[in-house]
């Protein structure tokens, strides 16, 4: 049952992504509307596999790196729709978002035990479920803007025959979901002291994890700033998501393998 | 913060720029500008990267244990202050800047928010989610001075039926508590074992009396059957008799009596009572130990050695126990004050107990000694401070986020 529904996951996706590429190039409206609605597929057969999974456990299904992996793959293409919810999503970014999202779901069955084990002492708290969530969705909108940077920088190059309307729909994206994913950093960040002071009785302690997060948040705080600074024009402001998201990467996956620390055990 | 400020925005169909704040001069002007706080948050960033590349305080001398090569750099960043980052006056000014700088911007944004009769809702709620935010990012700044000059943490270590009146600090200081605390129980828990599993017991698969003739090849193996007496003839002219009177699985004896009893029925410390006969004579009883081969129970009360004729060893295969993980472990705690118990409850990690202003959290345990326990004790007056300046800075980046929300729609 789980292996199925984290199939028909990634199949939705890869077929998704597909139809986006193709949309690319052949300018048809049915091609957009199928690529989402695959997309909808994919994150609807991920979220009964994370629910399957999270009564099977007994506990959030959000405590070790497979977990945590799949819990992005299933961020990503839900900022995705979000996104198309409030304001049209080029193909480019759907294709984007879509093998972003197949990479990790690859990479999670691939290379990680999706083995269902009992929670250590420290992890069984109610706060590990709203900490987790509230980090992840900031990742999986990051990611958003971070893609978004990239199309952008693509699209604005002298070059690109893209037209204005594509380029500006880029930079409004990245604005958007940075605002969207600082708000869920900042919630991470503050549920992750309230759980470290229940459990630890210090609310920071200046471990790598904490330390890279208020990085990731400052950055980004940056990012909302220097909107407004006379010289920042779109194309720095896109360097600056992307700088954000080398930062999420560290804080995620650079933390856990190289560094010591209280999160050590979230790998 | 308005001569950096352009009048069109950056990105042009996202949303107009908030309302640019009159012009301010002097310090305040250079507190409250963007470009000052761009600054100051680089260069924390930029501190923040370093502290986590750079080992930091206690680390040094684990990384110096590793790394004997590493003393001359770790000694230039040391005079560099970099091996304390968080605890540097430098580190600690950018902070106290920074706070100073929201500060300075509060109060302009504050005075275009009382006069801001005239703007759209949206950008109103803006103001106010931008003011809160703010808010909320200095007052857990606040919180962390607070902290550092009010706080004490500290540790308290003893085990089961013991009890104190004071905890150790971090900086090894002995501060009293204003009650008595005593452990009346650790436990640890463990999650149940899988099906078919037997959890957490030493399981015997085999036993055997190995009997070797001086000179001998190898070793006889004898069956352990309490009472029965086995054929051993070594040699063609000589038999003995190995009967084997007695099995404890957990060996303890009482030195005055010297009575030998079974202390529990785990795999402890088995040793079996052996009789060795030839014909009708007994020539030796003996206490064997498995996990003590050389240990001869009469040479330990002072008594002759008894020599055997052959060399005799009880040996016991176990399988090794399924230790399941632990789920939890957790010490019943009394609060006694002025002879009167006040409070019994038994704490965990992510379930501490809180008295008077302390707060006490499950910290560790020895496994060799499951009567120890670890405790970390806590007494911080900022946590309403942090905990209001979550709040705020949560509903401020919530009321933002909204209006970007908003603003783009109505853009498009």
């Amino acid at each position: 049952m789980l292996s199925h529904l984290f199939n028909a996951a990634l199949v939705a996706y890869v077929l998704a992504m597909l139809l986006a590429v193709v949309r690319l190039f052949v300018p048809r409206r049915a091609l957009d509307v199928t690529a989402t609605a695959l997309m909808t597929l994919g994150g609807v057969a991920l979220t009964v596999y994370m629910g399957v999974r999270w009564a099977q456990a007994g506990r959030a299904p959000f405590s070790n790196m497979f977990e945590s992996i799949v819990l992005f793959g299933w961020t990503i293409p839900w900022v995705s729709l979000l996104l198309r919810w409030r304001l049209q999503s080029p193909p480019a970014l759907t294709a984007a978002t879509a093998l972003l999202a197949v990479l990790l779901l690859v990479y999670a069955s691939a290379f990680l035990s999706s083995e269902i084990r009992p929670l250590m002492p420290a992890l069984r708290s109610n706060w590990l479920t709203f900490h987790v969530l509230t980090c992840l969705i900031s990742y999986g909108a990051f990611a958003v803007a971070f893609l978004a940077a990239v199309l952008f920088l693509v699209v604005s190059r002298p070059a690109s025959k893209m037209d204005a309307g594509d380029r500006e729909l880029f930079a409004t994206i990245m604005c958007r979901t940075v605002s969207f994913g600082f708000l869920f950093i900042v919630l991470g960040i503050a549920t992750g002291a309230v759980w470290a002071n229940v459990a630890w009785g210090t609310y920071w302690s200046w471990d790598p994890k904490e330390t890279w997060s208020l990085i990731t948040a400052l950055i980004y705080a940056m990012f909302l700033h220097c909107r407004y600074m006379r010289g920042w024009q779109e194309r720095r402001l896109a360097w600056v998501a992307i700088l954000g998201f080398i930062s999420v990467l560290v804080t995620y996956l650079g933390v856990n393998f190289l560094m010591k620390g209280l999160h050590s055990y979230a790998t | 913060m308005s001569e950096n400020i352009e009048a069109k925005p950056a990105v042009p169909a996202e949303q107009p720029a908030p309302p640019a704040p009159p012009p301010s001069k002097g310090v305040l002007g250079v507190l409250s500008s963007m470009r000052f706080a761009l600054w100051l948050l680089g260069a924390i960033v930029v501190a923040c990267i370093v502290a986590t590349l750079v080992p930091q305080g206690a680390e040094v001398t684990e990384h110096l244990q590793h790394n004997p090569n590493a003393a001359p750099w770790l000694k230039r960043l040391a005079a560099a202050g970099l091996t304390n980052v968080f605890s540097s006056w430098w580190f600690i000014a950018m902070l106290t800047l920074l706070a100073a700088s929201l500060l300075a911007c509060m109060a302009r944004r504050s005075k275009i928010l009382f006069n801001s009769a005239g703007l759209p809702k949206a950008e109103r709620m803006n103001l106010v989610g931008t003011l809160l935010a703010h808010a909320g990012l200095l007052l857990t700044l606040v919180g962390g001075a607070i902290r550092i000059f009010f706080a004490d943490h500290g540790m308290i270590q003893f085990r089961e039926g013991e009890q104190v009146d004071c905890f150790i600090t971090e900086e090894n200081q002995r501060l009293p508590l204003p009650f008595v605390l005593q452990l009346v129980k650790f436990e640890v828990e463990r999650y149940p074992a899988a099906h078919g599993d037997k959890q957490n017991d030493i399981e015997v698969q085999s036993e055997a009396l190995l009997v070797q003739w001086p000179g001998a090849a190898e070793a006889a193996e004898l069956p352990v059957t309490i009472g029965a007496p086995q054929q051993f003839a070594p040699v063609s002219n000589q038999t003995y008799q190995v009967t084997v009177l007695r099995r404890v699985t957990d060996f303890v004896v009482d030195t005055a009596t010297r009575e030998v009893r079974n202390r529990s029925e785990a795999m402890v410390n088995p040793a079996i009572l052996v009789r060795v006969s030839a014909a009708t004579n007994v020539v030796a009883e003996r206490w064997l130990f498995a996990r003590f081969p050389d240990f001869d129970m009469n040479a330990m009360a002072g008594q002759e050695p008894q020599p055997l004729p052959f060399k005799m060893n009880y040996q016991v295969m176990v399988r090794a126990p399924v230790q399941t993980p632990i789920k939890a472990f957790r010490s019943t705690l009394r609060v006694v004050k002025a002879d009167r118990v006040v409070r019994e409850q038994a704490i965990e990690v992510n379930a501490p107990l809180s008295v008077e202003g302390y707060t006490f959290f499950q910290s560790g345990y020895n496994e060799q000694d499951l009567a120890w326990t670890s405790l970390r004790v806590v007494r911080d007056p900022s946590v309403p401070t942090v905990y209001t300046g979550f709040i705020l800075l949560c509903v401020g980046a919530f009321l933002t986020a909204c209006w970007r929300m908003r603003a783009g729609a109505v853009a498009e």
